[in-house]
């Protein structure tokens, strides 16, 4: 299998070169743009949004608004998404788990890729696989020999069943030529229970964006044994790649951007593209995203979109092989 | 008059007396019996029909706390227990119940009719929008309630619902619901 | 103590105290709007604070967020509408009172018990803040079970004269929150194609339908009467009297410590420490009876239970870098914007930051006690509308901000729909509140569960594995057994129960 990051790469560079960037001459937008999260408040997916809508203002013109609707494992905000008017004025903010994931893993979630509009992405999120910092386990090495040796007896606790999380531990499993049953699941709500889940010892593991996972790394609390990224993460260094440690199909990576509803005027999709491309170069903003452990990364509209297509027909398939359909 | 009421209430807070209760506000053991059999009766539909449309369980999960319908079920069986409890309770105390007298058909008339405008009130949203469907709304409400003065009643059904439209879209930010009609209208023009 | 008296400085910072000021005003005048919720007012203000710098523009959060958590109680005291879904419990006896003609007593009690137990659950959470993070972290989810047995006692204390129907009521509540997606295994539950459904349905919606529309159509049937000298009016009543604030100090004290400890839990949020604080205060009473009938003491413990929540739920933020609800999770996403990321490296190289924040929030509590001195004079005018204007302007008011919590429909029509159920409950004397503490605590009720079960393969023993969880459900079997005793003093064998009713 290659690596999906190459996959993205190799897109993303023939987006830009068939892409040209063209000039704005439009008046959108007239009004403040509201953008659909379809995540709580507060996450990480929330925060990175935020701050994202924060410097997009400057290059937009116009105030964003950013709204959460949230439930159903996001598809209540997707679903609401999908089917505004296709003004312009309300978009909503693009994730793997409600975009990609969750239209994979249950059927009954009423939408697909096909049903939405990517304008572009901007940032990649690593995943990291966390044990105690006073665990027993040093390495990856350990952590497989310790699940075969315990006949399920440790634990794995993570965001929730059909989410990228659970999807990598599956991957690493399999990848390590594990069962899904060799280790307990507790499923858990969100980033900060499921965190506080292995910080207080109800779970041996616990996989999680990096960025949920930062600021307890730099105390020293938790130890991450490897991330889903090709390369080492610039920001914290120490932590080994699933890829250089033997699992490279442990690729994962969440990403974050801006989607619309279909049918949205081509100087809509335009202005955003522009406006994506100056945040993206934004300094400032490029520091505060890696300072969190998160990836500066970016698709145009077309690139975004084949990425989805394709990573949503991986995510399907991976969820018939690794029995992960939740519906 | 103002001040007999609020003396009333010292005295009621002083002897720890219940808040009067309406005319319709008068539970029996008959109505327990009703209750308690309209408990069974849901519980059994849920069992047979609600519970296997509405939740998905996948038979690799089936009979353990990972299954969706475990917690469900668990409220189900409990359900049954108490409507069970409820019915026989009922059916001893209604031997000894004293017959009383039922409220007159005028106030469950005017219950009904509030109801009834609530349920209109909330199905007219969906056809007219929220702001034009809480005017209305709330002038038949008014009325209802006892309002006649033609000037008060109407300024109020206006400026209330007119008010709260523009706090909620101007200072809160809410979007708020937009009618079909216009849809309608904007699909026929 | 250096630390203390430089956090103490940048606390009272002019800029910190005006960003406060603005922040309880426009917290309070959220918070008493039925559908705007804390979380939605931190969220409104927010971008308007990136320009402040870092301490004011806490202040000004801090100072929604502190609101938020008393401003519903208005609300539900005067209209039996609950603000927030914090002040589920000051309805229980809050509207009581008003309709005894003491919605004064009633606002100003609910007040200063608001600003005592708020300031009490800051002092704990300030002294005690290492400790109270490292015990929240001993709470897996089978000692979280455990501690909810326990909170789930709180059912029979409000459950009136029958526990059948208390217990009926309450399951009718967690059935409602089994809908939307499963949180465990994540496919959903009795949604049957409305997206809207597949986030569950939403407290307030359930709450006005649970306790607004019964009243409204309880109190129609009396109409029929215009204008003038037949119109009926809510009375004011007289003032509290301070023997009567000060005679509750154990009340705020058993509520602080209630409320400080679910505070420091992830997500469990007000509303079920308010229910706690009022279960506490009605268990150690001396007139249980009044309970639900307007008791002040029961308004003290709700609303100094859930407001002593504010400080704890800033620990396992401050502490951990955990946010402890919704609120506190914008707030931390405003400090990260800010370059300030709560968690363990703050309080280790800024600790005169989070102590600051501390006394800001007794600031914010402050500040908050003279603007709502001014908010129940405002309520004066309330009372001046007659009742046959008032109801029906209830009603628009209460579906708008149930349309407006998540801009759905449906959860207007659940409104509607709860509220008939409400209503036909309400003839027939089933208890609303153990629906709404049913319905609050469901979703935590079956996660852990759930999880704990996953955890030991299926055998229960795993709720007695740890001293927590030994303890708590002991206090669970304690408190039953305790108010099955206390009921059965009050209301008399069920028996006899059901007669008494008719």
């Amino acid at each position: 299998m290659k690596t999906l990051f190459r996959n993205v790469a190799a897109i993303g560079l023939l987006a830009a070169v068939a892409l040209p960037v063209e000039a704005l001459a439009s008046d959108y937008p007239t009004q403040p743009v509201r953008i659909v999260l379809p995540f709580a408040a507060g996450g990480s997916t929330d925060i990175a949004i935020r701050t994202f809508a924060q410097h997009a203002e400057t290059y937009l013109g116009q105030s964003i608004a950013v709204e959460n609707r949230t439930g159903g494992g996001g598809g209540v905000g997707v679903n609401y998404g999908v089917n505004v008017e296709p003004d312009g004025y309300t978009l909503m903010g693009g994730a793997i788990g409600a975009h990609s994931i969750l239209p994979a893993v249950n059927r009954g979630v009423g939408y697909e890729p096909s049903d939405y509009t990517p304008i572009g992405m901007f940032q990649m999120n690593p995943v990291v696989l966390l044990v105690l910092n006073e665990s027993d386990h040093q390495s990856l090495d350990d952590v497989i020999a310790a699940i075969g040796e315990s006949s399920g007896s440790l634990s794995h606790g993570d965001l929730g069943p059909g989410t990228i999380h659970r999807l990598t531990f599956l991957l690493f499993l399999e990848s390590a030529g594990l069962a899904a049953d060799d280790v307990i699941y507790v499923p858990f709500g969100g980033g900060a229970d499921s965190l506080a889940a292995l910080l207080g010892g109800h779970v041996d593991f616990h996989a999680t964006n990096l960025t949920n996972a930062a600021e307890s790394l730099r105390a020293g609390a938790v130890r991450a044994l490897a991330v889903t990224t090709p390369e080492r993460v610039d920001h914290f260094p120490d932590i080994p790649t699933f890829a250089e440690l033997g699992h490279p199909d442990v690729d994962t990576l969440a990403w974050r951007g801006i989607i619309g509803p279909n049918d949205l005027p081509s100087e809509v999709v335009e202005t955003w593209d522009s406006v994506i491309r100056a945040v993206i170069d934004d300094a400032e903003w490029a520091a505060t995203v890696e300072e969190r452990g998160d990836i500066v990364f970016h698709m145009g509209p077309d690139a975004f979109a084949a990425f989805i297509d394709s990573e949503f027909e991986r995510y399907r398939r991976l969820a018939e092989e690794l029995d992960f359909i939740v519906e | 008059m103002r001040g007999a009421e609020s003396a009333r209430g010292e005295r009621m807070a002083a002897t720890g007396d219940r808040v009067e209760r309406s005319a319709i506000e008068k539970p029996t053991a008959t109505g327990d019996l009703v209750v308690g059999i309209a408990t069974l009766a849901i519980v059994g539909l849920s069992a047979a029909i609600v519970f296997p449309l509405g939740i998905f369980v996948p038979t690799r999960v089936a009979w353990t706390a990972n299954s969706p319908g475990f917690f469900p079920h668990l409220l189900l069986l409990a359900a049954g227990v108490l409507g069970l409890l409820l019915l026989v309770q009922s059916l001893r105390a209604r031997n000894l119940e004293a017959p009383s007298p039922r409220a007159p058909l005028r106030i469950w008339t005017r219950a009904g009719v509030t109801a009834a405008i609530i349920a209109a009130y909330i199905a007219s949203i969906m056809i007219v929008g929220l702001l034009v469907a809480s005017i209305l709304a709330l002038a038949v409400a008014l009325y209802h309630f006892g309002e006649r003065r033609p000037f008060l009643l109407t300024s109020t059904a206006v400026a209330v619902p007119l008010l709260l439209w523009m706090f909620f879209v101007h200072v809160a930010n809410v979007p708020m619901p937009r009618p079909l009609l216009a849809h309608w209208l904007a699909a026929i023009g | 103590m250096e630390v203390l008296i430089e956090s103490f400085w940048i606390a009272a910072q002019g800029s910190a105290v005006m960003g406060a000021l603005f922040g309880v005003v426009f917290g309070l005048f959220i918070a008493v709007t039925p559908g705007l919720t804390g979380v939605m007012a931190v969220a409104i203000i927010l971008p308007f604070t990136f320009a402040l710098d870092a301490i004011t523009s806490m202040a000004v959060l801090l100072g929604v967020y502190v609101s938020a958590y008393y401003g519903g109680a208005v609300t539900a005291i005067m209209i039996a509408t609950p603000g927030t879904p914090n002040a589920a419990a000051t309805v229980l006896d809050g509207y009581p009172l008003c309709r005894q003609g003491l919605a004064r007593k009633a606002l100003q009690m609910s007040l200063f018990a608001s600003v005592t137990g708020g300031i009490l659950g800051v002092f704990v959470a300030m002294s005690i803040f290492p400790l109270v993070a490292q015990l929240a972290l001993r709470f897996g989810p089978p000692e979280m079970f455990a501690l909810l047995v326990f909170s789930i006692t709180v059912i029979a204390g409000v459950s009136g004269a029958s526990l059948i129907k208390g217990f009926l009521a309450a399951t009718m509540g967690f059935l409602l929150s089994t809908i939307g997606q499963d949180p465990i295994f994540g496919s959903s539950r009795f949604v049957f194609g409305i997206s809207d459904l597949m986030g569950g349905l939403h407290i307030l919606p359930i709450l006005i339908g649970l306790f607004t529309i019964p009243e409204l159509i309880v109190r129609s049937v009396a109409g029929g009467r215009s204008g003038g000298a037949g119109a009926t009016y809510i009375e004011m009543g007289p003032a509290l009297r301070f023997k009567e604030y000060i005679g509750q100090w154990r009340t705020y004290l058993r509520s602080a410590a209630a409320g400080s400890l679910l505070g420091a839990l992830p997500g469990i949020g007000g509303s079920p420490a308010a229910f706690l604080g009022y279960f506490l205060a009605q268990r150690f009473s001396k007139r249980p009876e009044l309970f639900g009938r307007g008791s002040i003491e029961g308004l003290a413990g709700a609303e100094a239970g859930n407001s002593s929540v504010a400080g704890a739920a800033m620990v396992p933020m401050m502490s951990l870098g955990i946010p402890g609800g919704a609120t506190t999770a914008v707030i931390m996403g405003a400090l990260i914007i800010h370059g300030l990321t709560p968690g363990p490296t703050l309080f280790a190289t800024r600790p005169e930051f989070v102590y600051s924040t501390f006394l800001v929030l007794i600031m914010c509590m402050l500040i908050m006690l003279f603007i709502g001195l001014g908010m129940i004079r405002v309520a004066n005018l309330i009372v001046r509308i007659p009742t046959q204007i008032l109801f029906p302007a209830v009603l628009i008011f209460a579906t708008y901000g149930a349309y407006a919590i998540r801009n759905s429909l449906v959860d207007v029509i659940a409104m509607v729909l709860v509220g008939v159920l409400g209503t036909l409950m309400r003839l027939q004397a089933i208890p609303a509140a153990p629906l709404a503490i049913a319905f609050i605590l469901g979703p935590f009720f079956e996660q852990n569960l759930r999880r704990s079960l996953l955890m030991s393969g299926g055998s229960i023993d795993i709720f007695v594995r740890s001293w927590f969880g030994v303890a708590f459900l002991c206090l669970a079997l304690v408190s039953a057994v305790a108010t099955a005793f206390a009921h059965r003093r009050l209301h008399g064998s069920s028996r006899t129960a059901v007669t008494a009713n008719g």
